[in-house]
């Protein structure tokens, strides 16, 4: 895959409070490619801000996080093609269709799958040309990871990315993160249902 | 540069979608500068003694009201999130946002003020100057004007504060404009404060983008 991969993903003695609460200290991991830490824990143990670390969007207070051999936080703006971060927030203008919508983050990280193709498998093909606002919850979720596909990033970081999805969903997006993993990428997911991503993962960070 | 385009595509075509906040900026201009004529008097010499001012105020005020969607749409959905760690950088991001943002609030008044211009009585061949100034001081408005957007994006609600973060740094801007418009008006030379108009705009557009990708980033964390 990207050589910005090199020896993978690694955290190491990563402190990351919120307000004045410490969420975790010391915490170390090391991800090799073609690997997948799933993140679990209670509500507000920290799941979603170690995500927000890792992504480079907000600085730990103390340990660093590389990716390949560089610092997450000192990634070019170049660099940051090899990184895709779904948060709790879909990403997605409301204004805009879901086929509009996708094709922006497509142009944006140059990727070289089809929209069309992409919006196929999410079962959106009908609903691709509607404003997103006209969209039902599952099916804004649907859209916005689409961007999964459309991004050709080598790490993925993903926060709850099965919640809200029916059967359908969750076994494509299972699958996605399958066939990412088995062409050397690396995934990092929050998620309450570890059990879905089972026989797949390697590595379970419990906050 | 392929960023840039991206993004300001993208930008214009959310906000033709939802035209009536669209429109709310400009209505607001107009509906400002003729309430004076109400307030004080309709008479021509009140008018044409009052008109630079209270254009230039409604002006300013009309750009203030404008700033709060600047960024909070993109915070609140996630798609700024998205742009942060999307592969241009975040300061070309920026600075298309603004040029978007200037070209649906601050092109519109600059097309619009001539037509309230002529309504107070001004000459009408201080028109060309008082395009020019606005032309060189909107933009300068946008850009001070992301920047304590972007500041109070993490804020609930942002907007009078927003105000009095920027409020203070537009002085220059009405000043210089005013100035440029009354000497038009006087039938003398405005070239220096039209000079100094540019001279902001060419400060704010070099250091604006920068400033205002930083304070993302902070209110982003």
């Amino acid at each position: 895959m990207t050589p910005a991969l090199g020896s993978g993903l690694e955290g190491s003695s990563l402190e990351v409070s919120r307000g004045n609460r410490c969420l975790f200290t010391d915490l170390n991991f090391r991800l090799e490619c073609g690997e997948m830490a799933l993140v679990t824990g209670a509500n507000g143990c920290g799941k979603t801000s170690l995500l927000r670390v890792l992504a480079g969007l907000a600085v730990p207070d103390s340990g660093r996080v590389m990716l390949g051999k560089t610092d997450i936080h000192g990634f070019l703006p170049e660099q940051r093609r090899d990184l895709v971060f779904k948060g709790h927030l879909n990403g997605l203008k409301r204004e805009l269709t879901a086929r509009e919508n996708l094709e922006f983050f497509c142009q944006l990280w140059e990727g070289r799958r089809q929209v069309d193709v992409v919006l196929a498998e999410l079962q959106l093909s009908r609903a691709a040309d509607c404003p997103v606002r006209h969209l039902s919850t599952g099916q804004r979720l649907r859209a916005s990871l689409g961007a999964l596909r459309l991004q050709p990033a080598a790490l993925w970081i993903l926060d709850e990315p099965l919640a809200g999805l029916d059967k359908s969903g969750i076994d494509l997006i299972c699958g996605w993160v399958r066939e990412h993993l088995q062409e050397g990428g690396i995934a990092v997911i929050a998620t309450h249902r570890a059990q879905a991503f089972s026989g797949s993962y390697q590595f379970n960070i419990e906050l | 540069m392929k960023g840039f385009i991206q993004v300001l595509t993208r930008d214009l075509k959310v906000a033709l979608r939802r035209w009536s906040e669209l429109c709310n900026p400009l209505i607001f201009f107009l509906m400002v500068a003729s309430l004076f004529p109400l307030a004080i008097s309709p008479e021509a010499p009140d008018l044409k003694r009052v008109g630079t001012g209270v254009l230039w105020i409604s002006a300013l005020l009309a750009s203030l009201l404008a700033l709060d969607g600047l960024f909070r749409d993109d915070a609140e959905d996630g798609s700024m999130e998205q742009l942060v760690l999307s592969p241009v950088p975040l300061t070309i991001v920026i600075a298309a946002k603004i040029l978007a943002h200037w070209l649906i609030t601050g092109l519109p008044l600059v097309v619009i003020a001539p037509v309230v211009a002529l309504s107070y009585y001004m000459p009408l061949d201080t028109l060309t100057t008082l395009i020019l100034a606005l032309i060189l001081a909107t933009p300068t408005l946008s850009v001070l004007g992301a920047i304590g957007a972007a500041l109070t994006v993490g804020l609930r609600r942002g907007g009078p504060i927003v105000g009095l973060l920027v409020l203070p740094l537009t002085g220059p801007v009405l000043i210089f404009g005013t100035r440029a418009t009354d000497l038009a008006v006087q039938g003398e030379l405005a070239a220096g404060p039209l000079y100094l108009l540019g001279a902001l705009l060419a400060l704010a557009i070099a250091l604006g983008p920068l400033a205002t990708s930083a304070a993302v980033r902070v209110s982003l964390e």
